[in-house]
């Protein structure tokens, strides 16, 4: 497993860095002699995706311009489009979003509505495409070609090269300086772990319309997590992050509904809770970061035990094996002084101090667990199986040969469920999502203007100086209004009682409550396509799905409390 | 016996320790993985699973700082007759050469150098922790040990220099050089092979 990490936004860009070490010395001169590889923990590779420049550019300095060449590097996906062309102009004449807008508006809608507009808007493709290089204007005449199915299961047009989606320069200018990381361009990489904040601004927007474009790119089996951190409770990230509680609430539910919901989307959302972090390590994100690329250690650096050396494509399957929507993880993670037959006292503080996310251990349908140190994996099977209840055959242990302590991560696959009183409780799941759902659902309430960026001014303005605002145009309005609260619209105190996101976030709360896995069900859009693929028919395979998921759950529940019955599990 | 002499022992045997140290490590950890597998687990599969690579700088440092330390070795024992019997001054064409301090110091290096490319190219992988280039591939090394073992070069040029010193006024003898040639010499030695005798001894708990 060697993945090329991807910090999108200001948070996950922090994360990242630490992964981004050079290992080597980094002294130039000598550089300079031994043309020197840049070589990172793991011999990971990475990028930051950063939508301010000036934060890119003028506030920190590890990260260089990829355009010139630096390495680890940063790239602003909407530089791709140019200031005043016809592209910027007419999306925002057509629909009132700025597609260079950068810095605080980037919530989970902003983004999602301009990467549904080039995917559905035939004269912004037209121009996307024109606009765009020979190459891209080829890509556009496969896209008029309905994809096929290639021997390999690939996406290929009726030429039969690789399919290629509607151009959208901002996210194939994004594609485009990953992939050569990836073994999909040449690179060493077999996969990409998305670092992002869930409650940020670009992290937030980037994550699902980055993954989409990969997905749609006709990379549905290439491996991808998501190493998401949620917002912490309270007021204190407003000040750096422009945003209210309730607005980070809002975006963080939305990027991960749409990221819970993507039946190709990524192949794991793994959620640290900021709320843990803080409770840790107080105000100082610093050490939090340092912390976080700890615990991922066990799973990403290198010294695999010889023969459990698995690609990233094995990990990928094993993750989201046997379930028709992407898991939710919940890492757990201990580390101790080396010594003596360490597996139980691990698993034990693992699943006792370790939780990096409210979870309920024995609600959790499978489990990854990478160890690092001298670990029998037998010994770790059936100390978890012991303390959990998973069955031995559900918990996949990886080991690395590590350095100076034992260190384990315990990757729990969607730990709740079948508990009604769990979301009255502090430390599950539950509570924790019924909370963010909560504020989101308050959030839009009391705010429904800001939804539609109504009398809003940037509070962080361009590079360029400029005043950033956005007036949407009714069109826009309406394909908003419609997402948000179904076509009944928004009525104070009383909207989304039948359709839209609001619904569905509600019928969210009212499953987490009732102890109903999974709480999200069907994937949403902004802009409906016109031509092309049935929406409607494409969620209702989906909800096929998802009934085989449910129908496995409650076979392998009955199969599980039979089994117990007779004694031979916990 | 002079205290020199004696230092030269220790030397000798702290580079002895850390050649057993390092293989016995090495066979340790193998012996460990093989029963936590529940298998018999190659060497060629061991070594390539447990090196990382270190980085081109400090790898070319590493090396550079082994060979210097050979010439250290050679500058401060064998350039004059005090602590062994044989000696560079025996050899009258290079001693009354103008460069024949330089030619020493090149002719001891190139032996290292041949002696260190010798195991590289001709052990087969299974004996790769025989091999001096991939030494540190085995340990985990911070970046201070890494700076550390870098700075290592410099310090034994000063040694190196110091040793010269004492060449150029033999018969004539410094304490203050030789005790400072001694010491560069011995804290890089110390610090070169720091990282084996901590693995060893962290590997006993």
């Amino acid at each position: 497993m060697k993945l090329c990490i991807v910090g999108i936004g200001g948070a996950g860009g922090k994360v990242t860095q630490e992964f981004l070490g050079n290992d080597d010395l980094d002294w130039k001169w000598l550089s300079r002699m031994t043309k020197a590889e840049y070589i990172s923990p793991g011999r990971i590779k990475g990028i930051w995706l950063e939508a301010d420049k000036n934060d890119a550019k003028n506030i920190q300095s590890f990260f260089g311009d990829l355009n010139e060449g630096a390495y680890p590097g940063f790239f602003i996906p909407h530089d791709a489009v140019q200031d005043g062309s016809r592209l910027h102009v007419l999306v925002r004449e057509k629909y009132g979003y700025d597609v260079k807008k950068q810095g605080f508006v980037r919530d989970a809608q902003y983004l999602k509505a301009i990467f549904e507009i080039f995917d559905t808007d035939e004269e912004i493709q037209r121009i996307a495409a024109e606009m765009t290089s020979g190459a891209a204007t080829q890509a556009l005449s496969g896209v008029l070609d309905e994809p096929k199915e290639s021997s390999q299961g690939q996406k290929v047009n009726n030429n039969h090269t690789p399919f290629k989606q509607n151009p959208n320069p901002i996210f194939d200018g994004a594609w485009d300086v990953i992939r050569p990381y990836t073994t999909l361009g040449g690179g060493e990489c077999d996969g990409i772990l998305f670092i992002v904040s869930f409650g940020g601004g670009t992290g937030t927007g980037f994550i699902n319309p980055i993954i989409n474009h990969i997905r749609n790119e006709g990379k549905g089996d290439y491996p991808v997590f998501v190493l998401g951190i949620l917002t912490e409770m309270g007021d204190f990230a407003d000040r750096s992050q422009f945003s209210k509680e309730g607005r980070r609430n809002l975006a963080a539910i939305s990027a991960i509904y749409d990221l819970l919901t993507k039946s190709n989307g990524a192949n794991g959302v793994i959620l640290v809770d900021n709320q843990t972090m803080m409770e840790r390590f107080g105000h100082d994100y610093a050490t939090a970061n340092k912390f976080i690329f700890e615990i991922m250690q066990p799973m990403v650096a290198a010294r695999d035990y010889p023969g459990e050396v698995p690609p990233s494509q094995a990990i990928a399957q094993h993750f989201s094996g046997g379930l028709s929507r992407p898991p939710l993880f919940v890492p757990l993670y201990w580390s101790q002084a080396r010594g003596a037959d360490p597996e139980e006292e691990l698993v034990r503080n693992a699943l006792s101090k370790g939780k990096l996310f409210g979870c309920a251990p024995d609600k959790a349908d499978w489990a990854a667990v990478f160890c690092r140190g001298f670990i029998d994996s037998e010994k770790i099977r059936q100390a978890l199986s012991a303390q959990t209840g998973l069955m031995p055959q559900n918990i996949w242990v990886l080991r690395k040969m590590g350095e100076k302590d034992d260190e384990i991560l315990i990757m729990l696959r969607n730990p709740y469920g079948s508990d009604p009183e769990a979301h009255r409780k502090e430390g599950t799941l539950e509570n924790r999502f019924c909370k963010v759902i909560t504020l989101a659902l308050q959030y839009m309430n009391q705010n429904v203007e800001d939804l539609f960026y109504e009398g809003k001014e940037s509070e962080k303005p361009a590079s360029t100086g400029k005043e950033e605002s956005i007036k949407l145009t009714s069109l826009a309005k309406g394909a908003l209004s419609r997402f948000f609260f179904g076509p009944e619209g928004f009525i104070k105190d009383n909207f989304g009682k039948n359709e839209g996101f609001a619904f569905e976030l509600r019928e969210a709360r009212r499953r987490l409550r009732a102890g109903e896995k999974p709480f999200f069900h069907y994937p949403m859009r902004i802009f409906e396509k016109v031509n092309g693929k049935d929406e409607g028919k494409e969620v209702r395979q989906e909800t096929l799905g998802l009934d085989e998921q449910r129908i496995m759950e409650i076979v392998n529940n009955r199969v599980d409390q039979r089994l117990a019955e007779m004694g031979l599990i916990k | 016996m002079e205290l020199l002499t004696l230092i030269a022992f220790i030397l000798a045997a702290i580079l002895a320790g850390t050649a057993v140290l390092h293989i016995k490590t090495l066979n340790k950890v193998h012996r460990r993985i093989e029963a936590l597998e529940h298998k018999r687990v190659s060497k060629e599969d061991f070594y390539r699973e447990m090196t990382i690579a270190q980085g081109s700088n400090f790898t070319a440092l590493a090396l550079a700082a082994w060979m210097m330390l050979f010439v250290a070795i050679a500058y401060l024992y064998l350039l004059v007759p005090t602590s062994l019997p044989y000696s560079y001054m025996q050899i009258p064409v290079v001693a009354s050469s103008l460069i024949g301090f330089f030619i020493f110091g090149i002719i001891v290096a190139a032996l290292a150098a041949i002696a260190i490319l010798a195991l590289d190219k001709l052990l087969p992988e299974h004996y790769r922790g025989l091999k001096l280039t991939e030494l540190y591939s085995f340990y985990t090394l911070s970046k201070n040990m890494k700076k550390f073992i870098g700075l290592t070069v410099p310090a034994l040029s000063f040694s190196v220099l110091f040793s010269a010193f004492i060449g150029t006024t033999y018969p004539g003898r410094d304490p203050l050089a030789e005790t400072l040639a001694l010491a560069f010499l011995v804290v890089s030695l110390g610090v070169l092979v720091a990282p084996i005798y901590k693995e060893a001894w962290e590997g006993q708990r």
